[in-house]
């Protein structure tokens, strides 16, 4: 009878105890993000898309090397022995794991992981990113100067090895590629650019 | 309902010229057409409160966005949504009994709104025994899911029928005792009788008027009914986690509909029962009556409503052995003693 008692005593007693905590929860603030209308804040760490500091990556190609998917893709010209021409730097996201292994490869550390996470699209094709395009307002400028300067280069390097310097007009004079980038933010400078390529061409 | 169909066929009335059978007709269906819209907005207005309630119980928000604030209109969306989703009957079931079922459930939980006072006035029809006629009809809904586990032809459903059913016969017991108390105080089973026997104001309500006993007879009833309308921690019949929903596994579409209808329908019957037996019904609790009936008693099922959403947000299921246990040997024996206690509390006072 006494542990009928009590069980019923204490049984009461847990029931108020839960029933104060869940009551003290209802008015606190929501702990949950309004996703699509709020922004979720992402840790410092957070792996997102790759960001390109295109002016001081030197086509060492050590970061398509360490990808384990084989999702980067560098397309570059050496027109003479300190200066490369960028042409094409891009990462598949349908292939790639976000393991971060391109990152610490990089001997000048140009390439790093942002904090972008939306990339959602209606086409797969879509998801292969141009880095260079993509590259950072300021290097994309000194991707202009790179293309004017290297006009002259591209003659010098007609005469050692006429196969390369055709290449790099050729794809210099290609709209898919280089700065003609998909992003409808960098359209802008990649027109300059390549308007500056048919500068050089001219 | 009498007077009123009187006061309407007089030469003067709104329906002057009709006989009094046609216009009695006319009367029962208008009263129809309007408890059902009761229900249907009872019903979307709990499910989106129950939502909000257990989000922020849980430290969410739950729905925003449907009608802009504070997704009042998300009901509507989901109403429309499962008026517009296929019924499907799964191939082995008895397809009879499987459409029958969620009528069955609906109808007890409608028919239920029949004997409750808003006002004075404004009351379906105040039948001499209100309480036993809402006591019989709710118990009519177990029927209702006994059958729609039996004819899913599904293990889990017939499970959630079985549990259904084990639960009723253990929990009708108390619940009948706790109603006592109060049909003692007021002496008489018209739900209009016992509002009127509670007015002016908060000490004359039931719940005061056999001293403890009657207090307890209140939180007994309150158990007792949580545990008849199916709701957590008493789900067993549903028990999503267990029985993937238990007796409505099956159902799709409409028919699932009936069954959600019906639950928050019933959770609405058994606060309102519980306000007028014990609460004073649409009597205010100062006794001044300035506050519309109406308005007074929808306050008090909702109070009575949002402790039914705390505590299935609070407490876990409990095991079947429990429920018996609470049921057969803690409720029913207080019960007991309630009854005795009031009535004694009752001669002497």
């Amino acid at each position: 009878m006494r542990a009928y008692l009590h069980d019923i005593y204490h049984g009461i007693r847990s029931s108020w105890a839960g029933l104060r905590i869940t009551w003290s929860h209802l008015f606190r603030k929501s702990v949950t993000v309004h996703y699509p209308f709020e922004e979720v804040k992402v840790a410092e760490g957070f792996r997102g898309l790759h960001h390109l500091k295109l002016d001081i990556c030197i086509a060492c190609n050590q970061c398509a090397n360490a990808c384990p998917v084989a999702c980067i893709e560098q397309d570059f010209v050496r027109v003479d022995k300190e200066n490369v021409l960028a042409l094409r730097f891009s990462i598949d996201y349908n292939k790639c794991l976000f393991c971060w292994y391109c990152i610490p490869v990089c001997p000048t550390d140009c390439i790093t992981m942002g904090q972008e996470y939306e990339l959602s699209t209606y086409d797969r094709s879509s998801l292969s990113y141009d880095l260079v395009a993509r590259a950072e307002p300021t290097a994309t400028r000194d991707m202009v100067l790179f293309r004017q300067e290297f006009g002259e280069a591209i003659e010098k390097l007609r005469e050692k090895k006429p196969e390369q310097a055709q290449r790099a007009e050729e794809l210099i004079d290609d709209p898919a590629v280089g700065l003609c980038g998909r992003n409808p933010a960098k359209e802008k400078s990649a027109s300059a650019g390549h308007a500056a390529a048919e500068a050089v061409a001219t | 309902m009498k007077e009123l169909v009187l006061n309407l066929t007089r030469p003067e009335g709104l329906l002057a010229g009709l006989s009094t059978g046609t216009a009695g007709l006319l009367v029962m269906c208008a009263s129809c057409a309007l408890v059902l819209g009761v229900v249907a907005v009872n019903g979307m207005f709990l499910v989106w409160w129950e939502r909000k309630v257990s989000a922020h119980i849980q430290c969410r928000v739950g729905p925003m966005t449907t009608g802009y604030w504070h997704g009042w209109l998300q009901s509507v969306a989901d109403g429309v949504k499962l008026l517009l989703k296929e019924n499907i009957v799964p191939l082995l079931a008895d397809k009879w009994l499987f459409m029958l079922a969620p009528v069955l459930v609906f109808m007890s939980a409608f028919m239920a709104f029949v004997p409750i006072p808003w006002s004075a006035d404004l009351i379906v029809a105040d039948l001499n025994v209100g309480v036993l006629y809402i006591a019989a009809i709710t118990s009519l809904s177990v029927i209702g899911v006994i059958m729609a586990g039996w004819a899913s032809n599904n293990k889990w459903s017939l499970y959630g029928g079985m549990r259904a059913a084990a639960q009723i016969v253990s929990y009708e017991i108390p619940v009948g005792l706790a109603l006592v108390p109060a049909l003692m105080a007021a002496e008489t089973l018209s739900m209009q009788g016992i509002v009127a026997s509670q007015a002016g104001g908060i000490w004359n309500w039931n719940l005061f008027a056999g001293g403890p006993f009657t207090l307890i007879a209140f939180g007994a009833l309150f158990l007792g009914s949580l545990a008849e309308v199916n709701r957590a921690p008493f789900d067993l019949p549903e028990a999503e986690s267990e029985l993937v929903s238990g007796f409505h596994t099956e159902y799709s579409g409409m028919c699932f509909a009936f069954f959600f209808l019906a639950e928050y329908s019933e959770m609405f019957i058994v606060a309102a029962v519980a306000s007028v037996l014990y609460l004073g019904g649409w009597h205010d609790p100062l006794g001044l009556g300035l506050v519309p009936g109406p308005l007074m008693l929808l306050a008090k099922v909702l109070l009575l409503v949002f402790v039914q959403m705390w505590f299935r947000w609070t407490f876990p299921r409990l095991r079947v052995d429990q429920l018996m246990f609470l049921a057969w040997k803690v409720l029913t024996p207080i019960g007991f003693i309630n009854v005795f206690g009031a009535a004694f509390w009752l001669l002497l006072a």
